[in-house]
């Protein structure tokens, strides 16, 4: 199954995603902050998540900002966490080349229906590549 | 619902607030009469009660003087409670605010002056009718090929003639009268060209359709005059009147924005519905706050009540469980409608329909239980120390991320995320996440609306000090919740004005934008800046482009008073449109820049400084513009890293701008900029002198200059 990265420096939220998606089959690499991100391992050869979701609200730094440029270094396609309910976030992360926008308003299965989505368009996007 | 209606539930909205303010004004009468205690104490109740329904009605006003007047007495009434309030002043100016309100509202409205002014002209008319030759006008129709005659006895003029002058009017009449409300100006002879009188139209046809115009025109006088004759006092009933009319019009206009013609999407109805509930909940709240029981003979008030309160809970779970997610349930969504149009029958006095009792059985708890022990702990750690908490040591920014994080945390885990579930269930935890959304939405409000007052503010800082408490799960958690979502819909209407007025602003057309904010049409209309791969290209048509999105932005940076962001994108602008443009690798700094900005700002984080970026892109202007001897030392201090020489180019700069600027309203900010930076070289150096001179004296400690 693919390696997910989670970006978020909220622990407790942080460790209860990856603890969800590991449950879905994936695997998962945490960090709080960009520091955290280079201390891994990830992105290195052989250990290239597929995804990177990244929570927006942030106590330092900018989850807009911090999302391009993961997805700029190759650590994997972006996907924005916010429940701010803001039409604005998931308009100006599209503007921003951010595809996509999940929120923990859904519940855990319509969650995980909408990250198989991602995955399935993902896999379909490297087909037609 | 018929056009009659909403005239008749202004008028009787009218007829409830002064009735009310008579009242208080026969109050201040007695207690600027009487100076014994006892007096002042009966007029202060009169005046407190009086004052709270006052508010709620003023909720209504559509005239923003009478609604500012009618807050005004509150403030004024609250005053006369405490010590220095009791001098005949401040009743002499309750008393004069209570005047000026009934005064306002016996203006008359501008429909009520288009139609006296419409009356008068036909009354002309017809008056000009009667001085027409009586004998001819038997004669129906004007002689074809016959030339009027140029003789027409200046006391009696031909039917002709009356009905060649007075068509044009008639026509004008019944096109004005379009603005009239109902069927007041329905035409008996079809309406043509105003300058070519129909053929087959004779002078007794038109005076007939202008008699029934005038009479039509007039009806309204009768039925006002005889209404306003017997009411005197108005009572409960028209205000419960109004408020049902009103509830009705809501939800008619909920249905139409469902029923556009074409199919809407998800967006569109969370819209549409939130617009509906935030509405709807204003409604129940001025029926729970405003509800006189004693004097309601036509509707059962503790259901009336019951109903307002289930409303008001019903509607915040759609608010944030629902429309949380992208969706609207059904089956609460249809809960709630049916619950207005209960309220709605209510407060008409309409015909009860069967099933009010099981719809309100079926309503969500309204209690709050008690969180679990981990939960109530988190809460605690975040909002423990809020009794402490007043206007000026509130951290909003902070408060926010708090609650966001026990947002997400109630959400995760009632959605199933983790394996442990709290004790309480996931219904109980329902309750906690729309009480916590609410709070989260209200302290966004706060923080970011410039219009947030202080009152709101205090509101929500009572409510956070409670927090902890209701986390134990105490029996009065109801009227905090419903507080609390009350304060979050006055809030959000609030947003919706401001955001309404700050697009039009931003966007002549408007209709490109229509019902977003500011925000959502930035992030929408923009496409070339935000890009990570945006090109400075030398073409023109790229350049035009990206000049255009600029200018955009620039707007909405005014709009939202983001000033950074306004100087940076105003200096860009002029970098764009240099001639030969800046290099490339600078172009790209600064649209990185840019980004990053906007990036904080979409995020509703304060925007980093800018000025490095200003001053890097200032130095290659001025670089381009002095070409001539005069402007060498400018051109040599281009590359200088002196502050005071830097200090030298920024008010070289300034000096500039206020040079060919013709609208200085529209470079104060940049210029607010510029003198922000040269202000902060300047103390640095200054701080630095007087370390450098203190440490040569041996002195420590630094004194400014």
């Amino acid at each position: 199954m693919a390696l997910i990265l989670v970006v978020d420096d909220f622990d407790w939220q942080r460790e209860a995603l990856c603890s969800l998606l590991q449950t879905l089959g994936h695997q998962t690499c945490q960090a709080r902050d960009l520091k955290e991100v280079r201390a891994t391992s990830v992105g290195k050869a052989g250990a290239e998540p597929v995804l990177c979701l990244v929570e927006l609200v942030r106590r330092q730094g900018n989850g807009f900002g911090l999302a391009c440029w993961l997805q700029s270094k190759g650590l994997g396609r972006a996907v924005l966490l916010s429940d701010r309910a803001e039409l604005a976030d998931r308009l100006w992360a599209r503007a921003r080349g951010i595809e996509w926008t999940l929120s923990r308003a859904l519940d855990a299965a319509a969650f995980s229906a909408q990250l198989t989505c991602i995955l399935q368009a993902l896999t379909d996007d490297k087909r037609c590549a | 619902m018929t056009s009659a209606a909403p005239e008749a539930a202004v008028a009787a909205f009218n007829r409830a607030v002064d009735a009310q303010l008579s009242n208080m004004q026969r109050s201040c009468l007695a207690a600027l009469g009487d100076n014994t205690d006892e007096a002042r104490a009966s007029a202060g109740k009169t005046l407190i009660s009086g004052s709270g329904q006052l508010a709620a009605l003023a909720c209504f006003a559509t005239n923003p003087s009478l609604s500012r007047q009618c807050r005004n007495i509150r403030r004024y009434v609250r005053l006369i409670g405490s010590e220095a309030g009791r001098a005949p002043v401040v009743v002499k100016r309750l008393l004069w605010t209570i005047v000026t309100c009934r005064e306002l509202l016996s203006r008359q409205t501008a429909k009520e002056q288009l139609r006296l002014l419409l009356l008068a002209k036909v009354q002309r008319c017809i008056a000009a009718a009667a001085a027409t030759d009586a004998g001819s006008c038997t004669r129906l129709k004007p002689r074809q090929g016959v030339a009027e005659s140029p003789d027409d006895s200046p006391t009696l003029m031909m039917p002709a003639t009356w009905l060649r002058q007075n068509w044009p009017l008639y026509v004008d009449v019944q096109r004005a009268g379009g603005f009239l409300p109902g069927a007041q100006c329905q035409p008996c002879s079809p309406i043509g060209s105003r300058t070519s009188v129909p053929q087959d139209l004779t002078a007794v046809a038109l005076l007939k359709s202008l008699l029934h115009l005038q009479s039509s025109l007039a009806g309204e006088v009768s039925e006002g005059a005889a209404s306003d004759g017997a009411a005197g006092v108005a009572s409960a009933v028209d205000w419960q009147r109004a408020t049902g009319l009103e509830v009705g019009r809501y939800l008619h206009t909920y249905q139409q924005a469902l029923c556009p013609g074409h199919e809407i999407d998800d967006v569109e109805r969370v819209r549409a519905t939130r617009v509906l509930i935030w509405d709807l909940i204003q409604l129940a709240s001025a029926v729970l706050s405003a509800r006189v029981a004693s004097s309601s003979q036509h509707c059962n008030s503790s259901r009336t009540a019951e109903l307002a309160s289930a409303i008001i809970i019903q509607g915040g779970v759609i608010l944030h469980l629902d429309t949380a997610a992208g969706a609207v349930d059904p089956e609460n969504m249809r809960r709630l409608l049916k619950l207005a149009l209960l309220m709605k029958t209510d407060l008409l006095g309409e015909t009860v329909t069967q099933g009010a009792e099981q719809v309100l059985r079926r309503a969500p708890a309204a209690a709050l239980p008690a969180l679990p022990a981990d939960l109530a702990t988190a809460l605690q750690l975040a909002f423990g120390d809020s009794k402490d908490l007043n206007l000026v040591t509130a951290d909003w920014r902070e408060l926010s991320m708090h609650c966001y994080q026990l947002l997400v945390r109630l959400r995760m885990l009632g959605g199933g995320y983790t394996d442990s579930l709290a004790a309480a269930g996931t219904e109980a935890l329902k309750s906690w996440r729309v009480l916590m959304g609410s709070i989260y939405r209200c302290i966004g409000y706060c923080e970011q609306l410039p219009l947030h007052s202080a009152t709101a503010q205090e509101k929500l800082l009572r409510f956070l000090k409670q927090l902890p408490l209701l986390a134990t799960g105490r029996s009065d958690s109801i009227v905090w919740q419903q507080r609390l979502l009350m304060l979050e819909a006055r809030l959000a209407v609030t947003a919706a004005r401001y955001w309404q007025s700050a697009v039009l602003e931003l966007d002549a057309e408007q209709d490109d934008f229509n019902g977003q904010s500011v925000h959502q049409a930035l992030a929408s209309g923009l496409r070339l800046l935000p890009a990570a791969s945006a090109v400075y290209s030398v073409q023109d048509d790229a350049r035009q482009d990206v000049l255009r999105e600029l200018r955009f932005l620039l707007k909405g940076a005014r709009v939202l008073g983001i000033q950074r962001i306004e100087s940076l994108v105003w200096v860009m602008i002029e970098a764009c449109q240099a001639q030969p443009p800046p290099p490339e690798v600078l172009m790209r700094r600064a649209h990185r820049s840019l980004c990053r900005m906007l990036d904080q700002a979409a995020a509703w984080q304060p925007p980093g400084s800018a000025r490095r970026m200003i001053n890097s892109l200032y130095s290659h202007l001025e670089g381009l513009g002095s070409r001539t001897d005069q402007h060498r030392s400018l051109r040599e201090l281009a590359g200088s890293d002196n502050s005071y020489q830097q200090c030298l180019r920024i008010n070289w700069r300034l000096r500039k701008i206020l040079r060919h600027s013709r609208d200085l309203d529209s470079v104060r900010v940049l210029l607010q900029e510029l003198l922000r930076s040269q202000e902060d070289m300047l103390s640095t150096s200054v701080h630095y002198a007087s370390a450098s001179a203190a440490g040569s004296l041996g002195v420590s400690g630094v004194k400014r200059l």
